[in-house]
């Protein structure tokens, strides 16, 4: 069989899997037990199914996911979300259209602590959205940032995905982590200028909010709650940042942190270290179930043919190595329009990966444009995730409320994937310098 | 971040199967403890790790070993209890706009298939870890460790799991709204 056959085949049973409601772990070992069975010779070949768990799992780096996972969860339960709404309010102050600012500035702190972008854009669309709804906020004004600024975590360290995508395509995840801290920081300001520029040219899109002008001292106040949380994060970039710790070692150290800042909030309890550490073990389990697949497939990939015949059929294209990667983007976003982001890194990371290194882009700016697509694929309508989360926890919203607000911050997000490709030292600058 | 407990299949009767749900449910939540018990251990071995290299120049050589193997240990003990919670995620978009009755009807039959696709993995994984058990195969690393009490975790996640998908087949599935937005 050709290599488009088998690609083909892998996708369609795939998305057949995924589309019954089989969850997506299962979807990849009921895969593999198949494509073993047809392509690799029978049933002989299922040991490498149960070898696949310990070789796709017992890493090093992937200790990061539990830890940084816990971090978050041990900062959101201690209670950091009103701290830090409560501070960007404050230091946003009285411009036209501030909640939206709020949103942004909120959204990249978040970033900063959790690794997760659906809880992001739980926690803003649950607590900002009521707010701006009530003062009269136009809706692409209210559920447009939180979409963007909630999927900021999947790009700003400390980002779970990040540590999947650098264990699955061996690219560095302390390189791959730390690159994702300027186009974090560009996209939240692409997103404030946009909101600038949209009241600006419409000021009847959000109300006058010249009373929110924050009393004296207010401000200093709020920087002072907020410090405690700001000092653990900046450590955690700081330690990876300087080469003192890898990043397993630096979320350990952001644990420890986190219980620090609960202990000063006063949260401190058995009980909130335990719905931490049991929310953790959930997500841990779930996303590890599905990355235990990971060797099995890889080896079916390549025991087919399919990623080597793939990489001569690209190289041997004629197209140019940046029309090959637009192509590869393009793709993934399509893909990642109706896949779950985690499954999306699955298929595409294997496959993608030979191609990057026989064109020898670097990895690590390869691995951001790929955080990128999948951002823009988790807030492009219809399917991506983050419009489901985000119409789940603001009911009065139409989804096709959601679907219209989405399309300005995935075209930002896009247009930021541009810049980053157009000039990559805004990715891979501060990696080059680390150490 | 935690979803509401899916109800129980046991509703406090005492019949065998009442009973048999309930040690399983409580079985189930117990090795999920265990999983994040075992993330304490990772969070001090690492910090430990960490202390041992800056303060005392003496890096130790188990902590990255003893993390890699408990990560593979969290995943497949904990697993069947996500299930448990419906933690597994799925793509529910497509099934949420089918009529209920297809709805049923998936739940069942994806909930059988998860039960023979773990149950595949649960056997050859037991044969497995069986021929590594006989042949006494270590991992060669710092601490040699007999390679069969690694991976002895993944059938036996994974038998757990079938178990667990076999009981949500008899579950009423959640249904969805149905009929589009």
């Amino acid at each position: 069989m050709e290599w488009w056959g088998y690609l083909s085949i892998i996708l369609v049973l795939l998305t057949l899997f995924f589309v019954s409601g089989l969850p997506v772990a299962f979807s990849f070992t009921l895969f593999n037990l198949i494509a073993a069975y047809l392509w690799m010779g029978g049933t002989g070949s299922f040991s490498l199914l149960a070898l696949s768990a310990f070789s796709s799992l017992a890493s090093f780096p992937l200790v990061a996911v539990p830890l940084f996972i816990l971090m978050g969860e041990l900062l959101f339960l201690s209670g950091v979300v009103g701290v830090v709404l409560d501070a960007a309010t404050k230091w946003v102050g009285r411009l036209r259209g501030n909640l939206s600012i709020v949103a942004v500035a909120a959204g990249t702190m978040f970033g900063t602590m959790s690794g997760s972008a659906v809880s992001g854009v739980a926690v803003l669309g649950s607590t900002l959205a009521p707010e701006m709804r009530r003062r009269g906020y136009a809706k692409e004004m209210a559920l447009g940032p939180i979409l963007g600024s909630g999927c900021l975590a999947m790009i700003i360290p400390p980002s779970v995905l990040a540590v999947l995508l650098g264990s699955l395509g061996q690219i560095p995840v302390g390189d791959l982590l730390i690159a994702g801290i300027f186009p974090g920081l560009l996209l939240a300001s692409l997103y404030v200028g946009y909101i600038l520029l949209r009241v600006r040219l419409n000021p009847a899109l959000a109300p006058d909010s010249a009373a929110d002008r924050p009393a004296p001292g207010e401000r200093m106040r709020a920087l002072l709650s907020v410090l405690p949380v700001l000092i653990i994060t900046m450590s955690v970039w700081g330690v990876m940042l300087f080469g003192i710790a890898t990043p397993s070692e630096a979320a350990a150290i952001g644990v420890i942190g986190s219980l620090v800042v609960m202990a000063i909030y006063r949260r401190m309890s058995w009980a909130t270290i335990r719905a931490a550490l049991m929310g953790t073990v959930k997500i841990t389990s779930m996303v590890f179930l599905i990355i235990a697949n990971a060797a099995a497939f890889g080896q079916i990939l390549a025991f087919t043919g399919t990623s080597a015949k793939l990489v001569s059929f690209v190289t041997e294209s004629g197209l140019s190595p940046q029309m090959v990667l637009i192509g590869m983007m393009l793709t993934a976003i399509v893909l990642g329009t109706f896949l779950d982001e985690l499954a999306l890194l699955m298929i595409s990371i294997p496959i993608y990966m030979p191609i990057v290194k026989a064109l020898a882009f670097d990895p690590v700016w390869f691995g951001l444009l790929m955080l990128l697509t999948i951002e823009v694929a988790t807030i492009s309508p219809p399917y991506g995730l983050a419009l489901f989360v985000l119409k789940g926890v603001v009911p009065d919203a139409s989804m096709t409320d959601v679907w219209k607000a989405s399309i300005a911050y995935m075209t930002l997000s896009i247009f930021a994937m541009v810049l980053i490709f157009v000039f990559p030292p805004l990715a891979t600058w501060l990696p080059s310098v680390m150490r | 971040m935690n979803a509401a407990p899916t109800p129980s299949l046991s509703h406090g009767g005492r019949s065998g199967w009442a009973r048999t749900g309930r040690a399983l449910d409580a079985l189930v939540t117990a090795l999920a403890t265990l999983a994040a018990a075992m993330v304490v251990a990772m969070v001090l071995a690492v910090l430990y790790e960490v202390l041992m290299r800056y303060l005392f120049s003496k890096p130790t050589r188990w902590v990255i070993e003893f993390c890699e193997y408990a990560l593979v240990y969290v995943a497949y003990l904990a697993g069947a209890w996500v299930l448990k919670e419906e933690g597994h995620v799925k793509v529910e978009f497509v099934v949420e706009t089918l009529p209920a009755g297809i709805q049923r009807a998936l739940h069942v039959i994806t909930s059988l298939v998860g039960a023979a696709v773990c149950g595949t993995i649960a056997w050859v994984g037991t044969t497995y870890v069986w021929d590594l058990f006989n042949s006494g195969e270590l991992l060669f690393r710092s601490v040699q460790v007999p390679k069969w009490t690694i991976l002895a975790v993944v059938p036996f996640g994974m038998g757990l799991l079938a178990v667990q998908f076999l009981r949500r087949s008899f579950r009423s599935a959640p249904v969805g709204p149905g009929g589009g937005f």
